[in-house]
């Protein structure tokens, strides 16, 4: 048997105004919407003087809100097709579509929307194209009427009048607010009345408009925009001119995690101050204003449909950004730098995805070193060997080292520092890129005279056992400054094999022996204790024996390096560090 | 600045975990992942431990850590066996097939322990619901990996005859129509592999790897069947797709057969210099059969095409100074063709021996010779 759905239309309403909008206002954008396309259509017909008219007025107790506008109208048929299906036959969904291709408008249900705020909407409507004047109620329970007259005084347009419901009133300024918000752009003047007496006319245009984006005029725009006072912009377009706007640049570092926030307006109206994705990922720093015909709108119209023609664009627009980035290292480095040094982050990410940038840009970006914060420009200048750390804590140990050694050594701990100089040497063929880790210290830490070392390796041997309950291995070196006496190491490998050790010995005997199987241990101590041979007490340890009192002096030796690199002490560490300092305490006194 | 390295507060992990989750996959993403997971066992904190774990799990998976990938796995099991309904199973299922396709190229692990995995995996697969969609699909993968080509062919009959319906341990659709390819590659019915191919080929069928990683095994068959031209469209796009991915051993190496019979040295050479360097830190099998063998056949051409020598930037990576010509860094291009085919088929004998069948060793003999053609 074959059945049709039975709808119910007021729950369908209160899905639709629960669901579909994120906030009750926007039904004013719906109604002044169906004012432009009506305006547009009859615009196809030949010249007009076109207007869009607001009005908020007290009817006894009630308020209401009328929007009147002087658009191609409504006849009889249209109106049936229009306002009182939802949904609709394939002749509708025709119309719709060819609808869709010149207005904003293409869903059919922005009407709908008004129910959230009202619970009768009142359509007054005369087509241009006929002689009736049509008179439409709906109601908020699903039922409508419709009703034709030649007699009443109309001309071309429609009425839409809502009462609004007592708990959604409105204030001029709330009202004067919405229409701003949503139609400031529309280039239709919008009139203002309130209780008969004109407000103000809303009316402007985009700053790229009218010759091309302009300083503090399109700076002024971006504070009222985003409410903050940017001092750089770069304007933005497409490859079809279709999407236009403004990027501004952030005044203050932003992070990966940061959304966007950009305004976007299809055709000059709003759709999204919110919008998180019109740009790439990694232009986080930029905030956009674009206005757009051609992106498409979601149902809702809040935010954008993700097709071909919405990813071509957010490409496109991200070049604009490097293209400007690019331009502004010619015209004004100065102010190159001054981005770059605040979204060094964000940057850096870009130019990791694109050589091109990368190869731009590459100098100029900045890094924390042993000697503050450099380009790696004057980084190179330095030498052929660019030394960098992918580590914080193993550079917290080394920069002391590095700084007596007058080395200049890069912090590459933080976020695409240690990705960026590894592209960098790829591509940099007049200098050496040495990434170094704390297992083996580059050529900070050098090595000793083979004589002292063959003299000094017999009592190396002896302090060892001292530290083979730790599971590290003593190693000399000799490095600046000798006031620090050791260097400590924690061997990564190390640790993951004691890691997969524990896995391996908590899985049953099929998963053991797989991983038995494949995964090879290192056969390497725990960690490593560099011994500095410059350092005093490093010498006279390794020159004599002073029994009794070396063992802790090397576990000493041992926990302050721990503690100097920042590595937390176990708890067989601190008592060791307790016992050790008791034991000192009583030989002392 | 985001210092993600500096991991003081269990907040400071729980947001370098969030940025790890959108993270590409590098070394340095994989050294964080393993430092979070210390750090959230510091704190004792069992669900940020299972996210950070998972997180380095796929660096490891996707930089082709395969060793260090297999060794973490059980952990995943355990914890949600002795935790049940506490965290992500699907995802740890999911990962289970990461598992199962890579175990086979080690050869030290015996068949006995791929066919009692093979079981486990089943199992679980079907504890959750899965169907032979999906676990034929895995399996057709081992058995191929092992030579077993009639149990291949069973378990792809099985797999067709499943109902094709999604299902959520389900590879997407174009990593699986990428993995069948290689059932029709490998029996050389070349025809019916670029036929198939079409809904990746014409872009209907993409994801994150297809057709990044289908173009290089389909330039082959393509030279096969005399479609050159889309042959070269295919090695082009694949350069391009590969980007120096250095993760993407067996994609890259894949082109060196096209690129050396095109007489393309120099990007056949860069190719090889740029991925020699990661095998040192993988121990696959298969992977090494692959690289020995096609860096053989772009040896063998250069021999052929009038380049006696070859100059090479390995820095000793590799124990090649025997093949030197005298100048530095200068090899002999016929020499070093015996020394990869000579690894090449050392490799693949280890495989066959723990398979028991000449599957490996044959595969290399039929590349060696296919070259013959065209060089």
């Amino acid at each position: 048997m074959e059945s049709i759905f039975q709808v119910n239309l007021s729950g369908l309403l209160k899905v639709l105004s629960d669901n579909l909008y994120s906030h009750k206002e926007v039904f004013i954008r719906e109604l002044l919407q169906n004012a432009v396309d009506a305006i547009s259509a009859r615009k196809k017909e030949g010249t007009f003087k076109e207007f869009i008219e607001v009005e908020l007025f007290d009817r006894g107790d009630d308020q209401v809100l009328k929007v009147r506008d002087n658009g191609i109208g409504l006849n009889q048929e249209e109106v049936t097709e229009f306002l009182s299906r939802i949904g609709s036959s394939s002749k509708s969904q025709d119309a719709l579509r060819r609808r869709s291709e010149d207005y904003i408008g293409q869903f059919g249900i922005g009407l709908l929307s008004c129910f959230m705020v009202t619970d009768e909407i009142n359509v007054i409507t005369k087509s241009l194209k006929a002689e009736e004047v049509v008179i439409w109620n709906g109601r908020v329970d699903g039922t409508y009427s419709t009703e034709v007259s030649e007699e009443i005084p109309q001309e071309v347009g429609t009425t839409v009048t809502l009462k609004m419901k007592d708990d959604l009133r409105m204030t001029p300024d709330q009202l004067v607010g919405l229409l701003k918000l949503y139609g400031e752009f529309l280039g239709i003047p919008i009139e203002v009345f309130i209780n008969g007496e004109r407000r103000e006319t809303i009316f402007n245009s985009f700053p790229w408009n009218n010759g091309g984006p302009q300083g503090d005029n399109v700076l002024n725009f971006g504070r009222e925009a985003f409410n903050e006072h940017f001092s750089n912009y770069i304007p933005l377009t497409d490859s079809t001119g279709k999407t236009k706007g403004i990027g501004y640049i952030f005044p203050r570092p932003t992070g990966v995690a940061t959304s966007q926030h950009n305004h976007v307006y299809i055709k000059n109206m709003l759709i999204a101050t919110n919008n998180k994705d019109l740009l790439p990922e990694w232009a986080f720093f930029v905030r956009a204003v674009v206005n757009s015909s051609n992106l498409a709108p979601t149902a809702s119209r809040e935010d954008l449909y993700k097709d071909k023609a919405f990813y071509e664009v957010r490409e496109e627009l991200g070049a604009s950004i490097i293209e400007y980035l690019i331009g502004l290292s010619q015209s004004s480095p100065k102010s190159l730098e001054n981005i770059i040094s605040i979204h060094n982050q964000a940057l850096k990410s870009t130019a990791l995805g694109n050589l091109d940038f990368f190869n731009f840009i590459s100098d100029w970006f900045i890094f924390p070193t042993s000697e503050g914060p450099l380009s790696l420009e004057k980084i190179k200048k330095r030498g052929k060997t660019i030394a960098y750390v992918p580590d914080i804590d193993d550079f917290r140990q080394i920069v002391p080292i590095a700084r007596a050694q007058n080395r200049l050594i890069i912090n590459a701990g933080y976020i695409y520092d240690a990705d960026i100089l590894h592209l960098a040497s790829g591509q940099d063929r007049d200098h050496v890129y040495q990434r170094i880790d704390a297992e083996h210290f580059g050529n900070i830490l050098k090595p000793l005279d083979i004589d002292v070392y063959d003299k000094a390796q017999e009592r190396l041997m002896k302090l060892q056992d001292y530290l083979l309950n730790y599971d590290c291995e003593l190693e000399i070196k000799q490095f600046e400054p000798g006031n620090i006496p050791a260097i400590y190491n924690l061997s990564n490998k190390k640790l993951m094999d004691r890691d997969v050790g524990r896995i391996q010995d908590e899985s049953n005997d099929l998963w053991a022996g797989i991983t038995g199987a494949i995964y090879e241990p290192s056969a390497s101590f725990n960690s490593k204790l560099y011994l500095n041979y410059n350092n005093p007490i490093v010498k006279k340890l390794l020159e004599k024996a002073h029994e009794g009192m070396e063992e802790a002096l090397i576990q000493s030796l041992y926990f302050n390096a721990m503690l100097m690199g920042h590595y937390p002490l176990n708890q067989q560490e601190l008592e060791g560090m307790n016992n050790n300092l008791i034991y000192i305490l009583n030989k002392t006194y | 600045m985001a210092a993600y390295n500096n991991l003081e507060t269990i907040e400071d992990v729980q947001n370098a975990v969030n940025y790890l989750a959108g993270a590409k996959t590098t070394l340095d993403n994989k050294d964080l992942a393993f430092k979070c997971i210390r750090k959230a066992m510091f704190f004792k904190d069992l669900d940020l431990e299972f996210e950070a774990r998972y997180e380095f799990l796929q660096q490891c998976c996707f930089l082709n850590y395969q060793e260090e990938m297999i060794a973490q796995y059980p952990w995943f099991l355990k914890i949600c066996d002795d935790n049940p309904g506490r965290f992500r199973y699907s995802s740890v299922l999911w990962a289970f097939k990461w598992v199962l396709n890579i175990l086979p190229a080690f050869h030290n692990v015996p068949l006995e322990r791929i066919n009692a995995l093979l079981t486990e995996f089943e199992r679980r697969y079907r504890e959750f619901g899965a169907t032979d969609r999906v676990i034929q699909y895995s399996f057709l993968k081992v058995y191929s990996l092992i030579g077993e080509n009639e149990k291949a062919r069973e378990a792809y009959e099985a797999y067709k005859r499943a109902p094709n319906k999604w299902e959520r341990l389900m590879d997407c659709s174009a990593c699986e129509l990428n993995s069948i390819l290689d059932i029709y590659i490998d029996n050389k019915d070349y025809k019916t592999a670029l036929k198939m191919a079409q809904p990746i080929l014409n872009g209907e069928l993409t994801c994150a790897e297809v057709p990044m990683i289908t173009y290089p095994k389909l330039i082959i068959p393509a030279m096969e069947m005399g479609e050159e031209e889309l042959a070269e469209d295919m090695a082009y796009k694949a350069l391009k797709e590969l980007n120096s991915a250095t993760e993407e051993v067996e994609g890259y190496c894949q082109l060196l057969p096209y690129l050396s019979v095109k007489g393309d040295f120099v990007t056949a050479r860069k190719i090889f210099e740029a991925q020699f360097p990661s095998l040192k830190v993988r121990k696959s099998d298969f992977m090494l059969v692959y690289f020995y063998m096609y860096s053989g056949i772009m040896f063998k051409c250069m021999a052929r095409k009038d380049k006696p020598t070859v100059k090479l930037a390995i820095n000793g990576a590799l124990p090649l100074e025997h093949l030197q010509t005298g100048n530095e860094g200068e090899y002999y291009s016929e020499k070093l063709q015996q020394w990869f085919e000579e690894m090449a088929l050392h490799y693949a004998s280890l495989l066959d021996n723990r398979n028991g069948n000449n599957t490996y060793k044959e595969f290399v003999e039929y590349k060696q010779g296919w070259v013959e053609k065209y060089c």
